[in-house]
């Protein structure tokens, strides 16, 4: 009896190691049986996948077209963003056929390419910032087979809040630090980003819409080949992408906090914008650095139409005319609007006018004045705030519009009109508003006129930007806003509140 | 001359006179009386000797009345003068009595004492079989366990202890291991004595700390209990209020309580909100017992909160829910659902911003590539399965099989949620209607703390175990606590086996037959299980 019963032990130990052996294996999906890690499924920066906000107790409330809030957040996303789309839009014919042409240099093997070539590539290329980071564990419904569905919700949640496994279960607890509050900064290692501040929403946005971005440990960055193969351009102004945002928060209630903490909301998240951009664009130098896969200067670091031009002209860009290479992709003289750091910004900037070939002393003092750059950034405070913002928004405005009326290319007119829009959001209902805003109907009128090169279809968007741009027909236009920007600073300091 | 003796004494002529010479020959007066009532007796006796039996044979009720030590009980009462309506000649009702059945084992007719003993009683009850081990010489007729002739008021049912001890003190000598039974399981515990009856095994036996709930429903107790049904602490927004519940489902979350005064206060469960007895459904056909609480049922706990979890928000037609999805589909189900709805009759129109917007020279805001392209089912599908399905969706409750069959989705896992837990005895709650429900189940469950908070599956039951019916179902102590009855009998049954809660005799009794078979599949004795299916009637 005693001998049967140590062998059935025996027996059920070896039957259960084998067991727990076999489960690891298939979970890890590991075939060939080397030792896996298991993955890391909770703490700080690993992500928890969008079912548990989608609930309809928490963020996933049913929709009726009215009621947008934090209660109902998931089912206006659901509606109404387009970020909801963005992996769907990696099939239309348009993305396709940057494959194609991306491809160019080898043979196809399959045209139109195999489902799992064509997921492949996309993982590649594109998963970065047209889909959101999956689950740290395998989903046991897709481990086995690659496919496109885990995409399929395209960019939710976590892309722009933050990887929640740090701060799930501590979000909704009232000890939760408040908006506007200093203890709300401690919550930066819990990987939390908190959308609430409009300079941290700014910064969530450029990661995508300037680049590059960082997925899974591989860097997806919108260079001058992908560009070349058929993507937009990233082009990118935050407050008027806000305002054509979709919100899925309380609009509304959203503007007046910010009012309250004494902000002027458009103005404000005008200049969040033009700091977030021109700290990414550093960023982007810095990352393209350590990436053995890039070039540092990258073609599209600069104006397309300083090289984009017949023989036998000098294009349209600002080199043409004798002014310095300046990034394409730059919001409105971002740089020389950081006061006062623009020097560090000017240090970078120095770097692109080396060329595109430096020498590898020129590579290691540019390293360092990235890296400078981007301590102070994250060291010094923009300067506080006046509460004359509008006033003093508008002189900045005539100043660098002053600076440049001689050199504005397409791009920098587009980024003045839509700071000008900015500006008019947030002035008060009355004569000079109205008066700015028919001023900047016909600078608008104007570059769309302009925009609408290429065929007789219609604007060709592909690249949202004439190829021969006509700065006489937009001076005028320029120079009236200048007027009317001149004539309300100087009502204003007679004593008009702004 | 008289001869005169001495005054006051005999002489002894006199005394020769008195006494007869042959004395010594006649019976004394007490011999005399000795004979007479003797014979007074001896004919009396065989008179009511004669009446006893001449008037048994001949049917009088009274003299065959004579034979019974005392009346039979009430229940047989109408039968108590009919002897023959139990007994048989020439067979003892007790199978095990000894020296009797000698005696009459000739008059037997090749039957095992045993059968011609019951053959009488099974005309009326059915008494199964208690467990196929037992050995056969083992098993004793009716009588010997249920004695009648105890008065009008025995009970018949409440059997001594020694008729079960017999056995289950020491089982392993009682076990005929020749028979092996498919449903046998470990042995029981030996009992020799109320005080030495095992923990549950049902529950974990000792262990039941480190015993897991086979159910595979993710169920936390004491988040339920919470005001709001959130966690310690949350904010006030994140509460669930009584304004989010459709008015249908109040009576039933209620139970009982008044309304709450202001519709968005916080929504608080009670124990009664989800655990009825089952003698509360009404339009019941069978008188039911109250003893065991209902299944609880998504449609009629749940859905009051949940609902919201199974609307199909997918079309981006704002304002136009597809509706609320049943409960109880599989992950494949419900996406044949779903396709279905969102086959197009007309082309779904792009996405739209709320406001006007800000255009931009060279670009449409508004008309986007992805704002315009054909929203195709792809990804409204599964943009409404993922809030539906995902893992934290169905599974926020539901398990997840590890691997899906025949090439399907990984299905939910029946929930397989015990409806009774304690299969080997008889439990009423209604007998027990004086307690409340934290006097056995231990309220420490369902408090918010740091264990109870991170409770979902697989968690040690909150049933009771053997210590707290003991607080009662003991004998009487000196401070006047316990004193309930804690025989054998009070709990446990031995005819069925396992179908205790059939009742004695129930197929004579006429239970019907779907009756007896919800209450197998209560106590999981059937093939079939309280799984959810998707073809359940709600």
């Amino acid at each position: 009896m005693g001998n049967r019963a140590a062998i059935c032990d025996l027996a059920l130990w070896a039957a259960l190691l084998a067991g727990a052996g076999c489960s690891l294996q298939v979970e890890s999906g590991s075939a060939t049986g080397a030792p896996v890690t298991p993955p890391v499924t909770s703490g700080p920066g690993t992500y928890t996948g969008m079912g548990s906000c989608a609930s309809a107790g928490c963020h996933g409330r049913p929709f009726n077209g009215s009621k947008r809030d934090w209660t109902t957040a998931y089912s206006v996303w659901l509606c109404e963003d387009p970020h909801r789309r963005a992996f769907e839009v990696l099939y239309a014919e348009r993305s396709v056929e940057m494959y194609r042409n991306l491809q160019r240099a080898t043979k196809l093997a399959d045209d139109p390419p195999a489902d799992a070539t064509y997921l492949e590539f996309l993982e590649q290329r594109c998963i970065g910032c047209h889909a959101t980071e999956r689950r740290s564990e395998a989903s046991s419904a897709t481990a086995s087979t690659n496919s496109p569905s885990k995409y399929l919700s395209g960019v939710h949640c976590e892309s722009c809040h933050g990887a929640a496994g740090g701060w799930l279960h501590d979000h909704y607890i009232s000890a939760w630090p408040k908006p506007g509050t200093t203890k709300r900064a401690s919550l930066n290692p819990t990987g939390f980003r908190d959308t609430k501040d409009l300079r941290t929403r700014a910064g969530v946005c450029v990661d995508c819409h300037v680049g590059p971005q960082i997925h899974s440990g591989r860097m997806y960055d919108v260079n001058h080949d992908l560009i070349a193969a058929g993507h937009p351009r990233l082009t990118f102004e935050f407050d008027t992408y806000l305002e054509n945002y979709p919100k899925h928060w309380d609009a509304a209630a959203d503007v007046a906090r910010h009012q309250q903490a004494g902000g002027s909301f458009h103005v404000d998240a005008w200049r969040f914008g033009q700091e977030q951009v021109a700290r990414q664009l550093v960023e982007q130098i810095r990352l393209r650095l350590a990436d053995s896969n890039s070039s540092v200067a990258d073609f599209s670091s600069y104006e397309c139409f300083d090289c984009h031009h017949a023989l036998g002209t000098h294009g349209s860009g600002t080199a043409a005319r004798g002014g310095m290479p300046r990034p394409a992709l730059a919001a409105l003289e971002s740089f020389e609007s950081m006061q006062p750091r623009r020097t560090e910004f000017y240090g970078v900037r120095e770097f692109l006018r080396a060329g595109l070939s430096p020498t590898p002393n020129q590579v290691i003092t540019l390293i360092e004045k990235v890296e400078g750059t981007l301590q102070a950034i994250d060291v010094a405070p923009l300067a506080p705030l006046s509460p004359s913002r509008l006033s003093d928004q508008a002189s900045l405005l005539t100043a660098l519009l002053k600076r440049q009326e001689k050199q504005i290319t397409f791009d920098r007119a587009v980024q003045f009109y839509l700071a000008v829009q900015a500006l008019s959001r947030d002035l008060p209902d009355d004569g000079q508003r109205v008066e700015l805003n028919v001023a900047t109907e016909k600078l608008f009128a104007a570059l769309s006129d302009q925009a609408n090169f290429g065929t007789s279809d219609g604007p060709l968007t592909q690249y949202d930007s004439p190829a021969h741009f006509d700065a006489d027909q937009v001076a005028p236009h320029l120079s009236q806003i200048r007027t009317i920007l001149e004539e309300y600073q100087s009502s204003s300091r007679a004593g008009a509140t702004p | 001359m008289e001869y005169v003796s001495t005054p006051g004494r005999e002489s002894a002529k006199q005394r020769s006179r008195r006494i007869p010479l042959d004395y010594y020959q006649q019976p004394t007066r007490l011999d005399q009386w000795k004979w007479r009532v003797t014979l007074v007796a001896v004919i009396l006796g065989g008179i009511y000797f004669v009446w006893v039996v001449a008037g048994w044979l001949a049917g009088f009720a009274s003299a065959a009345r004579q034979w019974s030590p005392a009346p039979v009980a009430d229940v047989h009462a109408a039968w108590n003068g009919q002897c023959a309506t139990c007994h048989v000649t020439g067979v003892n009702q007790r199978s095990d009595g000894g020296a009797i059945s000698l005696l009459t084992a000739p008059l037997s007719s090749g039957q095992s004492r045993r059968e011609a003993a019951d053959g009488r009683c099974i005309a009326c009850h059915a008494g199964p079989a208690h467990h196929d081990n037992q050995f056969a010489a083992e098993i004793v007729s009716c009588a010997a366990c249920h004695r009648d002739h105890q008065g009008r008021s025995a009970d018949l049912t409440r059997v001594a202890d020694s008729v079960c001890t017999h056995c289950h003190a020491d089982l392993s000598s009682h076990r005929d291991r020749a028979k092996k039974s498919v449903a046998q399981g470990e042995p029981f515990a030996n009992v020799t004595d109320w005080r030495w009856h095992p923990s549950f095994r049902s529950i974990g036996g000792d262990n039941q700390a480190s015993f897991a709930d086979p159910g595979r429903l993710r169920f936390n107790h004491a988040l339920h209990m919470q005001a709001g049904q959130v966690a310690e602490g949350a904010k006030e927004e994140a509460k669930k209020k009584w304004e989010s519940v459709p008015q249908k489902h109040w009576p039933q979350l209620l139970a009982g309580q008044p309304a709450p005064a202001k519709v968005d206060s916080p929504v608080q469960l009670s124990c009664a909100s989800c655990h009825q007895l089952d003698d509360a459904v009404s339009g019941a056909t069978v008188p039911a017992l109250g003893a065991y609480m209902q299944p609880v049922r998504y449609e009629r706990h749940c859905a009051g909160c949940h609902h919201e979890d199974l609307q199909i928000d997918t079309d981006n037609k704002v304002g136009s829910s597809l509706g609320e999805l049943p409960h109880g589909l599989q992950p494949d189900e419900i996406r044949r659902v779903i396709s279905g709805l969102l086959q197009p009759v007309a082309p779904a129109p792009p996405l739209s911003p709320a406001k006007p917007l800000q255009p931009i020279p060279g670009k449409t805001p508004g008309g986007n590539l992805a704002q315009r392209i054909d929203d195709g089912p792809g990804s409204r599908l599964v943009a409404a399965e993922t809030r539906l399905v995902e893992k934290h969706r169905c599974g926020k409750c539901h398990v997840f099989e590890q691997q899906g069959q025949d090439g399907l989705r990984p299905a939910v896992e029946p929930t397989a949620v015990p409806t009774v837990w304690l299969k080997h005895a008889r439990f009423a709650h209604s007998a027990h209607r004086p307690m409340q429900c934290f006097d056995c189940h231990d309220a420490k469950h369902f408090a918010w703390n740091d264990e109870t908070k991170s409770t979902r599956l697989g968690q040690p039951p909150i049933i009771p175990n053997r210590d707290v019916c003991l607080k009662c179902h003991a004998p009487t102590t000196a401070a006047g606590t316990a004193g309930v009855r804690f025989d054998c009998v009070e709990c446990h049954r031995y005819h069925g086996g396992d179908l205790g809660p059939h009742g004695i005799g129930a197929a004579q009794r006429g239970v019907p037959p779907d009756r007896r078979e919800m209450l197998q599949r209560m106590t999981g004795q059937s093939g079939s299980s309280d799984a959810p299916s998707s073809s359940a009637k709600p």
